[in-house]
């Protein structure tokens, strides 16, 4: 226990410790990276290049059923182009080309974009705060903690999740929240991964 | 509920209006039918329904034809591309159309407020949520659009599949459809009227 206070904690002597970051660009994506690899979906690069040559190879088999069908007349042969030509222009726009816009869009979109994102964590609850929002989530809320080499991602429902960098800690260091997390939430994992981009 | 168990309504004075209900497994069908509707028009349009499930039916049955229907030489065996179609477009019809309701009710069971109450409360600048999982307390910004049906409103939550449903009978008098379909139209600039109900029961 730390003599750390927050008001918002129902008795602030209990306060474990606490973050605060400002959530820019690098840590959306950060929190974004980390959701993906805790949902063994890593997002770099290199993994997402088998994924990227795999949506070309879909167009390419679309193509393919073109030219059978305009050179043949073997017109059930766009069933090929319908269903693997279409999609994969969908997925290299997905995992490829159209990647930086979307995540662009998503960033301005998001209501706590640019915005300082306090968290206080008590024997019972998650506290989080900004300027938009307060939320206080029991433990139970989070059936599974990811921890990375850069921070905790506290996993919700529904592909949601509640990011930590652990630059951002204050009154506890990562170690001693690593022991905290662990007994009180059922599914702990480590993945010797790091979240945050190297700027 | 009372509107004073909200931890994050300081002053009950502030709420414009609120509302609870208990998340059954039937609710939460309807809520997902809600949800659905709000999302893509053949969920919420009869016309629109015929047109795109009556396209993947039929591109199902041609598939079919092709692959075991078409006479080929002997020793050929069946047409892949009629396989491949009758597969793809079954596989979407499930996906989209018959196996919905059964993969719902199979969600609802691991679902965490699974026949828990929910209430919402709302402000003039915050909409404000409570459930045994957690409270929380958001500006309207947090809103992506809110869709109006018959029986409920849904509220689209700017996160991933992000949504709740508020349907007419958790509402809490004098706060009733009229009044919350006014105040959701003066915080959330995507307004949509669907002129259906969520409950199958009441469409």
């Amino acid at each position: 226990m730390t003599d750390v206070s927050d008001p918002r904690a129902d008795d602030a002597t209990a306060v474990v410790g606490t973050a605060s970051y400002w959530h820019h660009e690098a840590e959306f994506l950060a929190a974004r990276r980390a959701m993906n690899i805790a949902r063994g979906r890593p997002d770099g690069f290199w993994w997402r290049l088998p994924m990227i040559l795999f949506a070309h190879f879909l167009i390419l088999l679309g193509l393919l059923g073109v030219g059978i069908a305009a050179r043949k007349g073997e017109w059930s042969a766009l069933v090929l182009t319908a269903f693997f030509g279409l999609p994969g222009l969908v997925f290299a726009y997905r995992w490829g080309y159209g990647r930086c816009r979307r995540l662009r869009k998503e960033f301005a979109d998001n209501p706590t974009a640019g915005l300082k994102i306090d968290l206080t964590f008590t024997p019972d609850r998650l506290l989080t705060h900004s300027s938009r929002s307060d939320d206080s989530y029991r433990w139970a809320a989070f059936p599974a903690v990811v921890e990375l080499r850069d921070g905790f991602l506290l996993m919700a429902w529904a592909r949601t999740g509640v990011w930590i960098p652990k630059h951002a800690l204050k009154g506890i260091d990562a170690p001693g929240l690593a022991a905290f997390l662990r007994s009180k939430v059922a599914r702990y994992r480590v993945a010797r991964r790091t979240a945050r981009i190297s700027e | 509920m009372e509107l004073r168990d909200f931890p994050f309504l300081d002053d009950p004075a502030r709420a414009i209006g609120w509302g609870s209900y208990r998340l059954t497994e039937d609710e939460f069908v309807v809520a997902n039918r809600a949800a659905r509707m709000a999302m893509a028009p053949w969920y919420r349009s009869r016309p629109w329904a015929i047109v795109f499930f009556g396209f993947w039916h039929a591109t199902f049955l041609f598939g079919l034809y092709l692959a075991f229907l078409v006479p080929r030489p002997a020793g050929d065996g069946f047409n892949v591309d009629g396989v491949t179609l009758a597969v793809a477009s079954g596989w979407f019809l499930w996906l989209l159309l018959y196996g919905v309701n059964r993969r719902i009710r199979a969600a609802f069971r691991t679902f965490p407020t699974a026949g828990d109450e929910i209430a919402l409360a709302f402000t003039a600048d915050r909409f404000i949520g409570r459930t045994s999982l957690g409270d929380s307390s958001d500006d309207w910004a947090f809103l992506r659009r809110v869709a109006e049906l018959h029986d409920g409103f849904l509220l689209v939550l700017k996160i991933p599949n992000g949504s709740i449903w508020l349907p007419n009978h958790a509402l809490a008098a004098p706060f009733d459809h009229q009044a919350a379909a006014e105040l959701f139209r003066s915080k959330v600039p995507r307004y949509r009227v669907v002129d259906r109900a969520a409950s199958a029961a009441s469409a």
